[in-house]
């Protein structure tokens, strides 16, 4: 998924700032999906919970809001069935 | 990275409570662009730990963090210091928490995802209102029995000659008079005065409360009592 950075120059004001993120986006999101996903594998719902409410504030940043709102639905639901192949599109 | 801003307030200190890692780095970073002195923390323990070494003016507080949240960390810092001004970050739908902490005295509120600028034009307004404040109280005169106490000048008249308060002597005398039914904390009144708690600064807080029954000791009607695993009262009749 391609990611824009015109939202974060918007909330930056920068453009090497919002830069700055999408890299440690890129760079931080395998791990913390793998720990969402192990949370709700195992049925650690505040793992789940915690981990979802982080990326979910991140994903707002980048303007992702479908990605965003799933993220919400999971953190508020975590115990519901929830379709997590959005999320992985961010990865490819 | 952020270019310096044009409003410096050097003397600003600002402790900033995020558990959002890749964020919370950028926001301190525009803030210390802006010329205010950010120390950030990413759990409510570490900012509570944080905020009793003392000498910040105001508490930006992420409200969702796991174990320890942002109310229950401003419920601790309100013990301490009950004006400190403290603005929530908080999620888009969230107006319950909207309205516990305006109960908790919330100065100021900011939703994710937050323009940076946004974020330092409240801060900016939310420490100028605070300091406005404090300018207003440190105006004040307090009557205690038949004592005058002018906090701006510090001086206690009333007694057989006018005291000239030091600076040290004049804090605690104010918490007295303006805490409710004249207690303080021991805890509290370290943190005011002085920054912290320190065992050699609680030792020279029984000097100065000793020093202050001296001074107000021709008003058989006021005491300073000791509340036992509190701190003191002042007491007026």
């Amino acid at each position: 998924m391609e990611l824009h950075s015109d939202k974060l120059m918007e909330l930056l004001g920068s453009e090497e700032a919002a830069q700055r993120v999408i890299n440690m986006f890129k760079q931080h999101w395998p791990a913390q999906l793998a720990e969402l996903e192990n949370a709700l594998a195992s049925e650690d719902w505040e793992t789940a919970e915690n981990s979802a409410h982080a990326m979910k504030s991140q994903c707002r940043y980048l303007g992702l809001t479908d990605v965003a709102d799933l993220l919400q639905s999971i953190e508020n639901q975590p115990k519901n069935k929830h379709d997590l192949s959005l999320l992985h599109h961010l990865l490819t | 990275m952020f270019v310096q801003g044009k409003h410096n307030t050097p003397d600003m200190q600002i402790l900033l409570v995020d558990d959002d890692l890749t964020l919370s780095p950028l926001t301190k970073e525009y803030l210390e662009a802006k010329g205010f002195a950010v120390t950030l923390r990413h759990s409510g323990d570490e900012g509570l730990s944080a905020f009793k070494s003392g000498g910040f003016d105001g508490c930006i507080l992420d409200v969702k963090m796991p174990l320890k949240d942002g109310f229950s960390l401003a419920e601790d810092i309100r013990k301490i210091n009950p004006d400190m001004p403290i603005l929530f970050l908080t999620g888009a739908v969230q107006k319950e928490e909207r309205i516990r902490g305006l109960a908790l005295g919330a100065d100021d509120y900011i939703t994710k995802p937050f323009s940076m600028e946004e974020l330092y034009l409240r801060v900016r307004n939310t420490l100028k209102r605070s300091s406005n404040q404090q300018k207003q109280a440190d105006k004040s005169v307090h009557q205690i029995g038949h004592y005058r106490f002018d906090v701006a000048t510090r001086e206690l008249h009333g007694g057989p000659e006018m005291i000239k308060l030091t600076a040290i002597e004049a804090k605690l005398l104010q918490l007295f008079c303006e805490s409710e039914n004249g207690i303080i904390r021991r805890d509290v009144a370290l943190q005011r005065i002085w920054g912290d708690e320190d065992m050699l600064k609680g030792r020279s807080l029984n000097v100065y409360v000793s020093k202050l029954r001296t001074f107000l000791s021709e008003d058989p009607g006021i005491e300073i009592l000791n509340v036992h695993g509190e701190g003191y009262q002042m007491v007026v009749r």
